[in-house]
């Protein structure tokens, strides 16, 4: 195979992996308003994969990922400790927490000096190298090792949210009533907050510890604001990811701006969400800025045939609304036309009568708001 | 004749401060017309017209979700109504500050604020103050005094944490004392307090009403209002009555009030005003 | 090479330690630490750009370009929490680690011009405090001043905002005004410091050294000058240490020793510290102890009224259900306390003893009286929660209770209240 089309496809087999494997959990972390607790343990896993790194130079998966998974958990623990002993608040431990773990890691690493685990790299990854660093196991080359570990973690995460897909859902929505049915949210919480860890942990290899916050958060994100619905919201969220992967990697293209490929596609993901957070049909901003000028619209009209049994005349209601509400006499002309457009008025120059279907619309709004 | 309206406001402020009981302008303290506040499309508020008297103890009541919080927050223009306006003595909110003290409720703030007793009393006159001022001798030796009204004076040293839910009413009442206003508006004086307290509480409330003062209390328990207050607003998104407790306070207005749901409240009522008018 | 950072480093850091106590204070307190992160990272796509349009390494250019691009992060951060359904931790996600991508690839992308070499821009993203120059401490020195003084002018305004700011409006202060001018005090504090710390650990130096005031007091002034201290103690501490072991950044080093001694605090500080209360803890199991030793003697003589009877260990020790070792000490505390006497025959009341223990039980039963009054529990089902009220029970409750239960003589099983003065044989044959 041509060498640079190997190249590329690892790069986009890594970037979908890590897309793919990150959404599944970060689905839940931003369903359970715990995005930042992902941004936190993403960057205090640091001295997890120091320490991991200098029991195993070769990064070995089954030594680095249970250092990454305890220095993960050793955040969750240390913030909620904190926090749970109401000196501080939860945002403040957060805050104080992972910044000391991090440069407790970024120390560690420097005073190593390891060719082979420098800062830049664990920090924001180098997704274009991960084809020079393969897995030898009993001297025989697997191939990139990147793609070994997101594969597993893959499974795994795939393992934990389909085996544990009603007990996540459930303590999601509700803990409390998970609890009442025996379903032990807090132990379904460490899970998941070991499952984060681990895949922060698989993924810094190739898009490194702070971007990956952005596959964690930003297609899940996205996919929230698209559904109600659980499992599509999981599925688009992959979708999302895979997406700002090839997204990311033609916008870090020689062609385009010849950059980073990982933080392309983070920045592609964050396109997404602006397009969606804009364009979205129901939780879009476009579409709320569109039902809240409806909404104003109906409440106005409300307001004004509430107000029309006090007056027939058009002048006579101008007044009223402006005596009553302080409204201009062109904004009480304005909703006068919409209420005769939906055909409740029967408007002439001078008067203004309610038609049949009007009556029956006030009687059923004195109905709404009784008296 | 070139009298400031800084300078004329301050004038009726002093013949306010003076003069006690009648109120020297023929408008009313708080007048409220056709106020409707929605959220979205949802009114929580929904065409209210009140006039209250002066000098009188008045109750806000009614269910949860009513719009009691509302219309405090909109009195005092915290809110933005959708329709209507509300006018303190004749004018808008915004030119009658000094004469209106606000206690919100107390559990919107965060009681573990690094911040003394007296400090927070102290509070009650930053309005006065104005920009840049501090708060000097005058201003500490008026706010002892109003803790001294509340009755814990000996805590003004404390960390606010350090306080009971009772003892924590007291210094946001106390707080709004140190506005030395004429209209007293407070959102769930009693909620959480303890017997003595709340016996403090409307101890002092009478004495602001019986110097002259307005005062308006947003009030969950329906049995205390008949030996607690003078007047009694009574809503439920809209207003359903507004007048003195003895017209007003009736077992048909509180069905109306609270619907059908609470039976055993109304009925309570009932008993209550039977034994208070002395019926078998 | 001194064991001390140049002059000019620590006149930089004197300056970072100062703004950041100062204004993280008021962070804290309105719980915007990582909004402040946020700030942090959003800023960097700003550098790069600046740099990018006006080719110019100068500060001020720089700063302004993240001064533009941070705010731009909060003003989204606000806006898709406004206007979507996301709640307020997915906007600060998505905003930071978006736009913080945004930089890195602005930043990789300058590398491809021949004079694009970025080593300037990178030290934004770690910080690097051993290159600051004087005229980079000029223009922080300015940024500070000006911060500092704000903070002097509006200092009864912001504390109100911060604490009630509902309450502040109804006052007429300009709570938007004022609360534009803290997220503005906020934005140049992470300006300040993103040269010296970096973008990802700024959030460190402004949470760490406000947090660990507020372990130390409880007044809004001493802690932002407590916090300012700690800050310039902990940047200096962690430059000194950066400057004499090897192969240590400084920034690094800094918000670790900051958030050290952030967590001593909380484990050491007097009034709110971990330990304290712990020790609090302990004090009141160990009166509880006592009181509970005291209330048995009382409750074995009160049967026969004979309150000097002494009472031998194995008889205490089966009453109250603990091994006779445990009971012994007890008893030895008792004694250095000079609430029970050793005797030939056991161990008795001494007078000071016996009045201590009627009051106890006088406050048990009172409370037993008053939970099966008012809450109409069953007199068995009254007796665990008084065993854990009479220790903690205020006279001035003890005396609420008593008036509203109009003083009364039996407890619900029917046994005698003890009166506020203990009755003894003694006092009564005198």
């Amino acid at each position: 195979m041509d060498p640079e089309l190997y190249r590329t496809c690892i790069v986009l087999l890594t970037g979908s992996l890590t897309a793919a494997t990150t959404a599944l959990v970060g689905s839940f972390l931003v369903l359970r308003r715990m995005a930042l607790i992902g941004d936190a343990i993403s960057h205090a896993i640091l001295p997890g994969i120091v320490i991991g790194f200098l029991l195993s130079t070769q990064r070995h998966p089954l030594i680095l990922l249970p250092a990454a998974a305890a220095a993960g958990l050793l955040t969750v623990w240390l913030i909620e400790l904190i926090y749970r002993s109401r000196r501080l608040s939860e945002d403040a431990s957060t805050a104080v927490v992972f910044p000391a773990l991090f440069a407790l890691g970024v120390l560690m690493i420097a005073r190593i000096r390891y060719v082979d685990l420098d800062l830049d790299c664990v920090i924001f990854g180098r997704i274009e190298d991960v084809d020079r660093r393969p897995l030898v196991l009993f001297g025989t080359d697997l191939g990139p090792r990147a793609v070994w570990l997101l594969g597993i973690m893959l499974l795994l995460d795939l393992l934990l949210v389909v085996g544990l897909w009603k007990e996540l859902k459930i303590s999601t929505f509700d803990p409390a009533y998970a609890e009442s049915l025996g379903f032990k949210p807090l132990r379904i919480h460490y899970l998941l907050m070991t499952a984060v860890s681990l895949t922060a942990i698989a993924a810094f290899e190739a898009v490194g510890a702070i971007l990956v916050v952005a596959f964690l958060v930003v297609p899940a994100a996205t996919a929230f604001l698209l559904t109600n619905r659980l499992w599509l919201m999981v599925a688009l969220a992959v979708l999302f990811g895979l997406a700002s992967v090839v997204l990311g990697y033609v916008l870090a293209s020689e062609a385009v701006l010849n950059s980073q490929g990982a933080a392309a596609m983070a920045v592609a993901a964050g396109l997404l969400f602006l397009l969606v957070w804009l364009l979205a049909p129901h939780h879009g901003l476009l579409a709320a800025i569109l039902r809240r000028r409806r909404l104003r619209l109906r409440f106005a009209e409300d307001l004004v045939l509430l107000h029309l049994e006090q007056a027939q005349t058009r002048q006579e209601i101008c007044q009223t609304l402006q005596e009553r509400l302080r409204w201009s006499d062109r904004e009480t002309e304005r909703i006068l036309a919409a209420l005769s457009r939906r055909g409740w008025l029967s408007c002439d120059d001078y008067s203004v009568r309610l038609t049949p279907e009007g009556v029956q619309a006030v009687a059923e709004l004195r109905s709404r708001y009784p008296a | 004749m070139s009298q400031t309206p800084d300078a004329a406001a301050r004038v009726v402020d002093l013949t306010l401060a003076q003069s006690s009981a009648s109120s020297d302008s023929s408008a009313p303290p708080i007048e409220v017309h056709d106020l409707t506040v929605a959220y979205q499309t949802r009114p929580v508020l929904w065409d209210v017209d009140l006039t209250l008297p002066e000098g009188k103890l008045i109750a806000i009541v009614g269910p949860n979700g009513a719009g009691k919080t509302t219309l405090l927050k909109a009195v005092v223009d915290l809110i933005s109504p959708a329709a209507g306006w509300v006018r303190i003595y004749g004018k808008p909110y915004r030119q009658q500050r000094h004469l209106v003290a606000y206690m919100p409720q107390r559990t919107s703030v965060d009681w573990d604020f690094p911040t003394s007793v007296l400090d927070v009393v102290l509070m009650g006159t930053y309005g006065r103050l104005g920009w840049f001022r501090r708060p000097g001798r005058a201003e500490r030796s008026l706010a002892r005094r109003c803790l001294e009204r509340v009755g814990i004076a000996n805590l003004a040293r404390r960390q606010i944490s350090e306080l009971s839910g009772g003892q924590q009413q007291r210094v946001f009442l106390a707080r709004a004392l140190a506005q030395e206003a004429r209209i007293y508006l407070m959102d769930e004086p009693f909620a959480g307090v303890d017997a003595t307290t709340e016996r403090a509480i409307i101890q002092l409330l009478r004495q602001l009403r019986d110097s002259g003062r307005t005062v308006v209390a947003v009030h969950h328990d329906l049995q205390s209002i008949p030996e607690y207050f003078d007047w009694v607003v009574l809503l439920n998104l809209r207003l359903i009555a507004a007048g003195p407790v003895a017209d007003v306070f009736t077992p048909a207005n509180l069905q109306r009030t609270y619907g059908g749901q609470l039976k055993i409240l109304t009925q309570a009522a009932e008993a209550l005003l039977r034994r208070e008018e002395g019926r078998p | 090479m001194s064991w001390l950072p140049e002059g000019i480093v620590l006149q930089g850091l004197a300056i970072l330690g100062t703004t950041c106590g100062t204004v993280g204070c008021f962070a804290l307190l309105r719980r915007q630490n990582l909004l402040a992160d946020t700030l942090a990272h959003a800023a960097l796509p700003g550098i790069c750009a600046a740099y990018l349009l006006t080719g110019d390494k100068d500060l001020p250019v720089l700063l302004l370009g993240a001064a533009v691009s941070g705010t731009l992060g909060v003003w989204l951060v606000l806006a898709i929490v406004q206007t979507s359904r996301l709640k307020q931790d997915a906007a600060l996600g998505i905003v930071l680690s978006t736009f913080f991508a945004g930089g890195l690839l602005l930043l990789t992308y300058l590398q491809n011009f021949p004079d694009g070499n970025q080593a300037g821009l990178n030290t934004f993203i770690y910080g690097q405090t051993a290159y600051l120059r004087e005229e980079h401490v000029r223009w922080m020195l300015g940024i500070s001043v000006v911060l500092l003084s704000v903070v002097a002018v509006f200092y009864k305004e912001f504390k109100l905002v911060c604490f009630d700011p509902d309450y502040a409006q109804t006052l007429g202060l300009r709570r938007r005004v004022l609360e534009f001018l803290l997220a503005m005090l906020l934005v140049l504090t992470v300006l300040i410091s993103l040269r010296s710390v970096g973008v990802v650990l700024t959030v460190g130096l402004l949470t760490a050294p406000a947090a660990t005031a507020r372990q130390w007091t409880n007044r809004l002034g001493s802690m932002i000058v407590l916090a300012a201290v700690i800050g310039v103690a902990c940047s200096w501490l962690g430059a000194v240490w950066s400057q004499n072991v090897p192969l240590t950044p400084a920034g690094p080093a800094i918000v670790l020793t900051a958030s050290v001694v952030m967590l001593g605090s909380l484990l050491l500080a007097p009034q709110r510290g971990v330990l304290a209360a712990w020790l609090r803890q302990l004090a009141h199991r160990r009166r509880v102890r006592l009181e509970n030793l005291l209330t048995d003697f009382y409750r074995l003589n009160e049967v026969r009224h004979d309150w000097e009877q002494p009472r031998n260990l194995v008889e205490l020790a089966e009453v109250r259900g603990q091994p006779e070792e445990v009971v012994r000490r007890t008893l030895h505390d008792l004694e250095d306390a000079g609430l029970v006497v050793e005797t030939d025959d056991g161990w008795r009341l001494t007078q000071q003893g016996l009045q201590e223990a009627a009051r106890i039980v006088r406050t048990h039963r009172l409370w037993e009286l008053y939970l099966s009054r008012r809450l109409d529990l069953a007199a068995d089902h009254t007796h665990r929660d008084a065993e854990a009220m009479e220790h903690a029970l205020t006279p001035e409750l003890v005396a609420e209770l008593e008036s509203a239960l109009e003083n009364p003589e039996t407890d619900p099983q029917g046994k005698p209240i003890p009166r506020g003065k203990p009755l003894s044989e003694n006092q009564e044959g005198s």
